[in-house]
Parts: structure tokens; sequence; C-alpha cells
């Protein structure tokens, strides 16, 4: 058994309130399903920081402080009550545990009238200006996030750093997007939730039929571990919906190098691309994608995938930083078979983990960043035919983490 | 280049220059022929009537016209580069040339003196114009590029030698701006206003006076010389006041070729002949091209400071640059707008010699703005006042106006940026990666501009003799220099160009053109059939193209 394991996810789900799993004096047995009428009956004194509960006075962690139990159930009974008005303002601006800390000092002392710091040996200061690392998780349940940015064309931020890569461009979409999604969520049902959507609904900029026909959709799917098939369907249905169309011209397909048998790690391997391929094949013939493409295949490979292909690919899109070095083979068998060789500037590994989970942890806290690995991206564009405009140019990103959440 | 060559003999050549270096220096022609000052079309000292174009009457006119309503000959002087062994003052004797003494008193000492339109129109330049959608994406191309014009002048400079002397500039603007310059004194304030209607601040061939979109309408500072009824004829048929202001003040000009025929005979709602004759008059840095009669050619924006380069590659770079830029602007919504005087003094800037490389312009602070150009119309135009616009801008080098400064990325960034969003092909993105890099070179003082590289060879020629004298042995060799480079037979010195392998092709890759052609047949089916149910999942061959070679149902 863990010691530091306080908190047990099992039973997280089961308490309005934070839960109790403690050990028992010797260390083998747990509580299980505690209710609050359990709770209240025993003696747990509660960390006015971070509001856990530890078994008194045993494995008290450092910088907590302590109350009395009193003054534990008062607090219990206020954040059962929905927080009087007035009490979150001025608690959206920073993410770490500090907000969270502020919000319910202000609670408290609207409802209790004395503070923790007459009975406590730390203050609740002391606690907030604690480093992040012991900063308490604002969504430690989420095990799964969905974030779209709306359109980033006219995003301001984005322009001012140009030089940017691709993945570094997602990146800031999934900071700002998930920034603004903790900020207009309760930061109590903050914690419960599993699930955290967010579409930057007033960027999303949806195109209407007269426009249609003027605009040429492209949607690049990085699939960035295997996933089943239904991936496809799944995010192109994503970008129609956010986009308020019924098709799009060009779907291309991207998936993360090194899984197979390619013998060049930084190339994908067709026998992992067939099964989503046939995926996209159904679209094609659903009428609500026109083309397909495919990325970064070397001639051989893409050889292999045109010759098995019912719907042939039109496109391999290749890294610019071949293009004056294009292999000839490539060259001449794409001029061949009519597939247009494009580029793009995208990494092979689009979005690492660790690169993600310090985005995340940028907007939050060190917990909330753990653990997160991406499961696809979709990057949509939409230029105007023939004027070569960009309208509009948008990230759909899901991340998932499933291990247990391991707390400070 | 290669149709043009077929039709020359052995010993002559094509060449994209900006100026000729030793335009107006004896027998500059072939066959050789002498200027006639006192009975000639031009009256010049130097050049010849027989220069003047012959392929049409409309340039012998104009250089009649515009030196008798001048009431005198044009008057160009340009200061020369003053070398160890020029002379100071630098002042020419022109009593063997048929002077009658005015010439020798309208050239200023250290400068050099030209008298004629075919020391300004017989240059050269590099002028490109885009189609816009619609009148307003004309008018704010037209404002957002006003403020690129003296920037380009600067970093496509070509041209520092001028009627066989090393000049202190490097680009040709100033010299034509004076060779077509038909102001009269009066027009010009050395007199008193009697005879003529307006004192007018530049010659008809120089930067613009006004933006047009209502973006522009804060930044209008100067003022505006324009005919008041005319603006008011426009503004009471319809056209809003910034551009009314702006035909009205294009209208202060009179025409200086008119064709008889076309006087009475014209249906002015069928034809624009009238409009056209003032409108290409008036020499601009940008010029608002409204659609001709019975055209659909649409609005059109014509971006005209630009020097041509020697060779075919770096206008293709330039050309390229400009139109991504444009590109740039619309899809991102930029605001490159300053005040208008400022632009002016950035003109004044960009032809001193290095400009490139050692002068400041001003230059908009934060391009991009936070509100679509037609919000921030509304606010410019529902209220009255403007607010206060001097803190917007800065000097900047053209180093950091290409490559960044701070919060600004750069108009390279910029362009880089939109490319990685745009579908292109390997081979066009090889092509506009070297034509980038010979911006972002040229910009950062990797390369030298044209002029320099002219300029030096001039001043390491064996026989140059420190006196900014550019003999014919020196003019030949740098001429035989360029025609060796600009049709591939030499390599260009490595500070100035080099070596490319672009992918210019005469057309698209086939793959793009039926890719293209695929999904317009597709998305008008498809969009026209959205609301039937599809019945069939299995796709069909004739569904793909690239399956049997089959595009548009042919």
């Amino acid at each position: 058994m863990e010691d530091e394991d306080l908190f047990d996810d099992t039973f997280a789900s089961e308490l309005p309130l934070s839960s109790v799993g403690g050990k028992s004096q010797d260390n083998t047995t747990k509580f299980s399903k505690v209710n609050l009428s359990a709770l209240e009956s025993l003696t747990l004194p509660r960390c006015t920081g971070c509001q856990r509960q530890f078994p008194f006075p045993v494995n008290l962690p450092e910088n907590h402080a302590v109350i009395s139990l009193e003054e534990s159930q008062a607090v219990d009974r206020t954040r059962m009550a929905p927080p009087p008005q007035g009490t979150r303002s001025g608690t959206v601006k920073s993410w770490n545990g500090s907000v969270f800390a502020a919000g319910v000092k202000s609670t408290r002392s609207g409802q209790v009238g004395s503070t923790a710091s007459n009975k406590s040996n730390l203050s609740v200061n002391n606690h907030s200006s604690s480093t992040m690392t012991d900063d308490i998780p604002m969504f430690p349940k989420a095990k799964s996030m969905f974030l779209h940015s709306g359109n980033i064309i006219n995003w301001n931020r984005l322009k001012r750093k140009p030089n940017q890569t691709s993945t570094e461009e997602v990146c800031d979409c999934i900071g700002n997007t998930l920034a603004s999604y903790l900020e207009t969520q309760d930061k109590t049902e903050l914690q419960y939730v599993t699930e955290i959507y967010k579409v930057n609904s007033e960027n999303v900029q949806k195109i209407d039929d007269t426009e249609r026909e003027e605009v040429k959709i492209t949607v690049k799917v990085f699939v960035c571990l295997p996933l089943p098939t239904s991936v496809i369907s799944e995010t192109v249905n994503k970008v129609l919906n956010e986009l308020g169309t019924s098709y799009i011209e060009t779907l291309l397909l991207a998936v993360s190098p090194g899984e197979g048998e390619e013998d060049d790690s930084s190339a994908p391997s067709v026998s992992v691309i067939k099964p989503y391929w046939e995926a996209m094949e159904e679209l094609v013939a659903a009428e609500t994608v026109l083309s397909l493409g495919v990325c970064d295949l070397t001639k051989d490979s893409l050889e292999d995938l045109y010759n098995w292909a019912k719907v042939k690919p039109s496109v391999d899109q290749v890294n610019l930083e071949s293009c004056c070095v294009m292999p000839q083979d490539l060259t001449a068998y794409a001029k061949a078979v009519n597939v247009q060789l494009l580029t793009h500037n995208d990494r092979p590994v689009f979005i690492p983990e660790e690169t993600l989970q310090e985005t995340i942890r940028s907007v939050s806290t060190e917990a909330d960043g753990r653990n997160w690995v991406p499961q696809w991206v979709v990057r949509y564009s939409g230029i105007v035919k023939c004027r070569g405009i960009i309208k509009m140019k948008g990230y759909i990103i899901h991340a998932r983490r499933d291990h247990k959440i391991i707390l400070p | 280049r290669q149709e043009i060559q077929a039709e020359l003999k052995e010993d002559e050549a094509p060449l994209s220059l900006t100026a000729f270096p030793r335009l107006g220096c004896g027998f500059f022609t072939h066959p050789p022929f002498q200027p006639d000052p006192i009975n000639g079309i031009s009256k010049s000292l130097f050049f010849p009537d027989e220069a003047i174009n012959q392929g049409h009457i409309r340039f012998k006119t104009l250089t009649r016209n515009i030196r008798s309503r001048r009431g005198e000959k044009v008057a160009i002087n340009i200061p020369i580069f003053k070398d160890v062994n020029t002379p100071s003052p630098f002042i020419e004797d022109f009593s063997h040339l048929k002077d009658d003494g005015s010439s020798a008193a309208a050239a200023k000492p250290d400068h050099i003196y030209m008298d004629c339109m075919g020391f300004g129109m017989g240059n050269c330049c590099l002028q490109v114009t885009f189609q816009a959608c619609n009148i307003d994406e004309a008018k704010t191309l037209y404002d957002q590029l006003a403020g690129m014009c003296p920037i380009m002048l600067a970093l496509s400079a070509s041209s520092p030698i001028y009627r066989g002397y090393l000049s202190d500039i490097d680009t040709r603007w100033p010299v034509i701006s004076a060779s077509v310059d038909d102001r009269t004194e009066e027009e010009r304030g050395l007199k008193p206003l009697k005879n003529d209607r307006f004192r007018i601040q530049k010659s008809r061939y120089d930067s613009i006076d006004s933006y047009i979109s209502p973006l522009g309408r804060c930044y209008n500072d100067i003022e505006l010389t324009l005919d008041d009824d005319l603006c008011k004829e426009l503004i009471d048929g319809g056209v809003d006041e910034l551009l009314a202001r702006h035909i009205a003040h294009l209208f202060i000009r009179d025409p200086v070729s008119l064709f008889k025929e076309k006087l009475e005979s014209q249906d002015d709602e069928t034809d624009t002949d009238h409009f056209e004759n003032i409108q290409s008059t008036n020499w601009q840095t940008m010029r608002f091209k409204p659609p001709p009669a019975n055209s659909n050619i649409g609005w059109r924006v014509e971006f005209r400071p630009m020097e041509a380069q020697i060779t075919d590659f770096e206008n293709a770079a330039f050309t390229v640059f400009i139109v991504l830029l444009t590109r740039v602007i619309l899809s991102y919504k930029l605001n490159f707008i300053i005040p208008i005087s400022k632009v002016d003094e950035n003109m004044r800037t960009a032809f001193k010699r290095d400009a490139a490389i050692n002068e400041k312009f001003y230059f908009r602070k934060d391009v991009l703005t936070e509100s679509t150009p037609l919000e921030c119309a509304q606010q410019c135009g529902s209220s009255g006042g403007c607010s206060d616009v001097q803190g917007e801008y800065e000097l900047m080098t053209i180093k950091e106006i290409f490559h960044g400064k701070g919060d600004f990325p750069g108009l390279l960034a910029l362009i880089n940026l939109y490319m990685d969003s745009m579908e292109i092909d390997v081979d066009s993105r090889c092509t506009i990666t070297q034509y980038l890099m010979l911006i972002g070179q040229r910009s950062s003082g990797t390369l030298q501009t044209s002029a320099k590289w002219m300029r030096n060879f001039v001043l390491n020629h064996k026989d140059y003799k420190q006196d900014s004298v550019v003999s014919e042995p020196i003019a030949y060799d740098l001429l035989k220099r360029i025609v060796n480079i600009s049709n591939g037979s030499e390599n260009a010195d490595p500070q100035h160009l080099f070596h490319h392998t672009t992918k210019s092709s005469d057309s698209i890759p086939e793959a793009l053109y039926q890719a293209e052609a695929f999904l317009d047949q597709k998305s008008r089916k498809t969009a026209t059939e959205a609301d039937k149910p599809h019945q069939d999942f299995q796709p069909h061959p004739s569904d793909n193209p690239l399956s049997n070679g089959l595009v548009n149902g042919d």
C-alpha cells in the first residue's frame, strides 16, 4: 500500500467531498465508501489551503495548516452549499492553487468568522505561496480532454510568434483553450470533471452556404498512437459540425512514425495506414470527403498504398525541408500516377507527450499536467479558391490519461 | 528574354536594366544621332529626338507638351557622388553643346544635370498589378501597399549611374519625377498664382498623396490640392468622400497628350478613355485602377515603385514577394498604415545611396490588428475625430522590417507562416524558398543591392580615376558583365547574388491541375445534391479520376 496515496480514485467518485481513504492504525485496512455522516464522526483535521483531510496527527505533510474539527466541519457545510454571490470574484486570473485557496478563504471568512490562522501553525497565505508542485490539482479526475481552438487566423497572439513551429502553434492553442475553459468552470465541479470539453465558440467560424463553393477545406488528421479506425469518422464529423458543412475537399492522414516494420523510422508504415484508409474510403463513398491524401510516404510505400487502395491517394504531403532535394524515384512515380506532392512543415511526432504535459502544466498545476498522452489532433484549413487567401484554420485536440491520479 | 534574343543580332542583347549608364553621353545610340537643342522636340542638349520611342506618337507628344506647358526644359538635378578626384564644386560646361544659357542656369553645382523626359522615362522598372475581388479589397490593398513603396524601392535599388557619372542616389525615382514635371513656375510656387489655378506640391510623377480605404482616413495628413467642383460632382454622384478626393486630386493636372478624334466622338457611357488619359499620366507609387467600360477585368491595384534587377530570377523574386505579401495582408488582415506624410519622408530616404543598409524608415509598430478592417473602419468612420496616431509608428531599418524586431515578427516570418498553411507543391515551394532567401539576404545586408554592386564594379574598375566618371570602357565592361550574368554564361558575384536552381516551369504540375478540376466538379455536384439521401455507399470507379485518368467526365 502506498503511504502517500491518501486519495484513492475508487472512493472519490462516491463522495461529494474530497475523499478520505485512510488507513487504520494497524495499516491493514482501508475505509471503503465513507459517507458524509461517517465522515463527521471522525476527528479529521483539514488543511485550510488544499482542503485535504488527514488522519490527525499522523503523516501530516509539510505546509499543511491544521484546524480543529469544528472548523473543519463548518468548512464542509460551506462547501456543500453553493457559494454566496461575490465570493468567487477575483479568483479567475491565476492558475495555481492559490486561486482555490483565495476562493475558499473568502468563503470561510464570510461564513465562519474566525480564520484558520488563529488555530493553525501556518497561515493560508503561506500555503498558497508555496511552489506549484504542492498546489492541489484543478481537475484531478479528468481523464480525457477535447479542445477546439476555433478559427485561429485572427488570433493576434499566434501571429506575434510566426517563427514558431506548427507544434508550438497547436500547443499555444491547447494552452489558450484550456486556460479559457478553466476560467469559466466552477472550481468545485472541476474537481469531479472526468472529461474536459471546450470549444472556443467565440472563435468558431461556420461557413455559410454562399461561401462554401468558394472555399476549399483540407483536414489533416494526426493519429498519435494506434487507435480504432473510428477515429477517422469521429474527427471528420467534428470538423463538419464545427464548420457547419456537409463535406470537405481533402482528408490527409498522418500516422506517427516508427510503428510497424519500416526500416526508416521517420516514415510511416503502410500496414498501419491501410485500416484507416479503408475508413477514409467509406467517407469518400458517402461523399463527406472528396479526395484523400497521405503524408511522408516514400516511393515504395506510396506505390504499395496506391496499388492496393480503392480510392487512390491524390496527395502525398512531404516535409518541406526536402522540397529542393526530392528523391527522383518519388517525383517520377508521383508524376506517373498523378499524385500531388505537396509540402508541410510538421514534425514527425506532432505533439510529443512531454510538450503536451508541459503545456497543460503551464495553465494549471504540476499534477494536472501529468500523464496526458495526445490521441489525435486535427488541423483544418479553409482557403479561398483562386485567390490564395486563408479563410480559416483551426485545431481539435484529443488527449487522454488513464493512470491513477498521483498526488504529491 | 529568349524570344527577344532570337530577333537580335549576335552583338545585341536585351537587358533588364533600370537605367542605361551612359544615356545622354555623346553618341550613345545606334545608329548615332545628334541632339537638336534649337529645333528639336525636347530641345535637350544630350538626348536626340530619334532616341524617343518611335513606336507610338504618344511619347514625342508627351515630351513636347510637357516642355511647352512647363514653359522651359525640364531640369533634373541629381547629386553627384563626390569621390577624391571629383571636381569640387562639380560644374559642367555646356557651351559646346549649343546651350543658350538656360541649361547652365538650370544646372546646379555638384549635381548631374539632365534636361528631358527621355532621361526619366527612358528608364525601366518593375511594376506589379493585382486583381482584387471587389472595390473594397482594391482600396485596402492600395492603402496597405502604399507604405511598402519606399521600402521596396530601397531594397530593389539598381540605378546609381546617370549620364555617365556615379551619382549619390541609388534609384531612378527622383530622375523620372523631375523628367516629366510639367508644373509651371506659378504651380511650383516660384511666382504668385495668376494664370494657373493651383499651387501644386509634387510633379505628376511622384508618390501618392492620400489613402482611400476607410482604415486610412485618419492618416491623410497631407493637404490635398484638388478640384473642388469635381470633388463635389463625384460625391453628389455617389462616390465616397475619400475616393472622390483622390480622383479630384488626380484631375488637377492638364492632359499632356490628346487625340483630336477622341475629343468629340467619345461616349462616356461606353468609353473610359478620358478618365484613363488623366489617370495614366499621373504616375504615382500606387495606382488604383477601376475596370474599364465593357470589361470584366475587375478592380486592380498597381504597385509601381520597384526597380528592375538584372536577372530574371531577381525580378521574379521581388514580384513573388510582393504578391505573397498581399495574400498575407488579406489573410491575416494586417495593417501597415502610417501617416502619409511619413510615407513621403520614407520616399526621400529611400533613394539615398545605400539606403537599404544605412537608413531607417517609418514603419508601423503593430501590424496585427485586433479587429477586422471593417470594424476599424466603422469605428474610424463613425466618430468625427481621429485618435492620436503618433505613437503607432517608429523608425526601423530594412533588416528589422523584414526579419523582425521585438514583438514585430518581420515580413518574412509572416510570409512563411502563410505558406505553411497553404497547399504548395514541392517545386513551387523550392522556388519560392529561394526567392525569399534572396529577399532575406538583400534585406539583411548579406547580399548587396544591385545598385551597390554596380557602384562597386565602377569603383574597382581598373580604368576608374576616382572622379565619378563612368567612361565608355567602364560602362562597356559593366554591361558586358550584366549580359553574361543574365544569360547564364557567367556566375554573378557572390556578394550580390547566389547560385539558384529554381524549378519554375510554364505550367503547374499536371497532378495539381487534375485534382483541382476533379474537386471543382465534385463540390458542385455535392453541393447541389446535399439534400438527397445517399443510397449507394460503394465507391464508383468514375468518382476517382486517378484510377482511369478521366477528369470532368470527359
